[in-house]
């Protein structure tokens, strides 16, 4: 970014963040989940920066991105959700709100690592965010969804296979 | 929005007679509301009390935004971080024009020609009056009844779009010969709405400046599915083979083609000649 669209994207970020995360609230309820949904968009508007920088109503711009931004996660976090509900239930563990994970063999066994699905699971249910998560783990954000989004995609291979 | 924040609004008064929770329930309802201006100010007026009484007795529902742009800038903004993938806000995006019979007679003839060939036993269409292509003179689209849903996207880690639609079964699309030396730069599955396994799949292959974009999207029950495509002021040419019609358009230096069978919703957009395109689609018969 040039310095001017720097001092543009900073002061817009500083003034606008909270209006944004509760932009996001009706989707997404959850006010952590918020901040990371608009952490997300200032990250889709610094890619854009040209387009958000010139539309003729920047805030306009960043509401419906942040809107669009919750919209995706709230669907994402549904479908992870349909997914740990259909592992367990296959995996006959009655009580989907306890963290112990050890009668989940049939799943760590052969599909993901035990501290993958572990992951997975604390996302899904909403027991940490992405950036908590990522902070423990020491990855960033952003490598910490993908881990989430590859152990999903391995978790809905094996349950249509084995379906 | 700020002058609203310092001088509310008045429309909206009574909101300062609720309680906070109240309030963020009002907040949480309103995201199944159609997205709407009264809808955009209904909430601007909430999210606004709700700031302005963070900012009299803080509760600690306001993020510190020193510590989020900290946050932002060393965990999201790092070298491997991919912006999501959502729709963007396009400016003074074209809107679909009335259509006047009496300024074209050739779109006329040519829509009785359409309505004609749409005949549902040789489409296959269970219900045909709710899919036929209908056109402006800068928008073609297929309009079903009911409501428009949004797309959401996201990526995917599928490698092919062969893969991507072997994944959901989707055997209806034969996947069509690409000029040699085209290679898969983009490819997107996500469900088209909530609650449904209905997909829309995109693809995207380049070679140089040249690009072929193929979009397919299961239809949902009932074609509650919308979309439409901007194109020049000349009418669609539509091809039929094998019972289904193939609409080709040009916009924008681009040419399009689209069409409908009885589960999918099919385009492909290309840099490339429409007698390109027209092989594109000639080499899915032979491929099938």
């Amino acid at each position: 970014m040039r310095p001017d669209q720097k001092a543009f994207f900073e002061a817009f970020y500083r003034e606008n963040f909270n209006k944004l995360k509760y932009q996001a609230y009706p989707y997404l309820k959850q006010l952590d989940q918020c901040e990371a949904a608009v952490q997300e968009s200032f990250l889709i508007a610094q890619d854009k920066i040209d387009q958000f920088m010139n539309h003729p109503n920047p805030y306009g711009w960043m509401v419906k991105t942040v809107r669009n931004v919750a919209l995706n996660m709230q669907r994402t976090q549904d479908r992870y959700l349909r997914l740990c509900q259909e592992a367990e239930t296959l995996a006959q563990r009655p009580d989907p709100s306890s963290s112990d994970l050890l009668h989940l063999d049939f799943i760590c066994a052969s599909i993901v690592k035990e501290e993958e699905y572990a992951l997975f699971r604390a996302i899904t249910y909403g027991s940490k965010s992405y950036m908590e998560a990522s902070k423990e783990l020491g990855i960033s954000p952003e490598a910490c969804r993908k881990r989430v989004q590859r152990t999903a995609e391995r978790l809905r291979k094996a349950l249509s296979e084995g379906g | 929005m700020m002058d609203e924040i310092r001088n509310g609004f008045p429309k909206y008064e009574y909101m300062k007679q609720m309680n906070t929770e109240k309030l963020e329930e009002l907040l949480r309802l309103s995201g199944s509301e159609e997205d709407t201006p009264e809808r955009d100010e209904y909430v601007d007026a909430i999210i606004s009390e709700l700031l302005r009484r963070e900012e009299e007795a803080p509760t600690g529902r306001l993020t510190d935004v020193d510590k989020a742009w900290n946050d932002f800038q060393t965990y999201y903004n790092t070298p491997d971080a991919k912006p999501m993938e959502v729709p963007l806000p396009v400016p003074n995006a074209a809107k679909p024009k009335k259509f006047l019979w009496r300024n074209c007679l050739g779109i006329a003839a040519a829509l009785v020609l359409l309505c004609t060939l749409a005949l549902p036993p040789a489409l296959g269409y269970d219900d045909f009056l709710h899919m036929v292509g209908e056109w402006t003179d800068d928008i073609f689209s297929f309009t079903p009844a009911g409501k428009v849903r949004e797309t959401q996207s996201s990526g995917s880690e599928y490698q092919t779009l062969e893969e991507a639609l072997d994944a959901y079964g989707i055997t209806e699309f034969h996947m069509p010969a690409l000029p040699e030396g085209f290679e898969l730069v983009e490819l997107v599955a996500v469900p088209i709405a909530e609650e449904t396994d209905k997909m829309y799949i995109t693809a995207l292959y380049q070679k140089g400046h040249d690009t072929v974009t193929i979009m397919i999207t299961e239809n949902e029950e009932k074609n509650t599915n919308y979309s439409a495509f901007e194109k020049n002021d000349t009418s669609p040419s539509i091809c039929n083979i094998s019972g289904t019609d193939y609409y080709f358009f040009h916009n924008n230096s681009k040419e399009t083609v689209t069409w409908n069978t009885s589960i999918l919703k099919c385009t492909i957009h290309t840099t490339l000649s429409q007698e390109d395109l027209q092989e594109l689609i000639e080499s899915m018969y032979e491929r099938s």
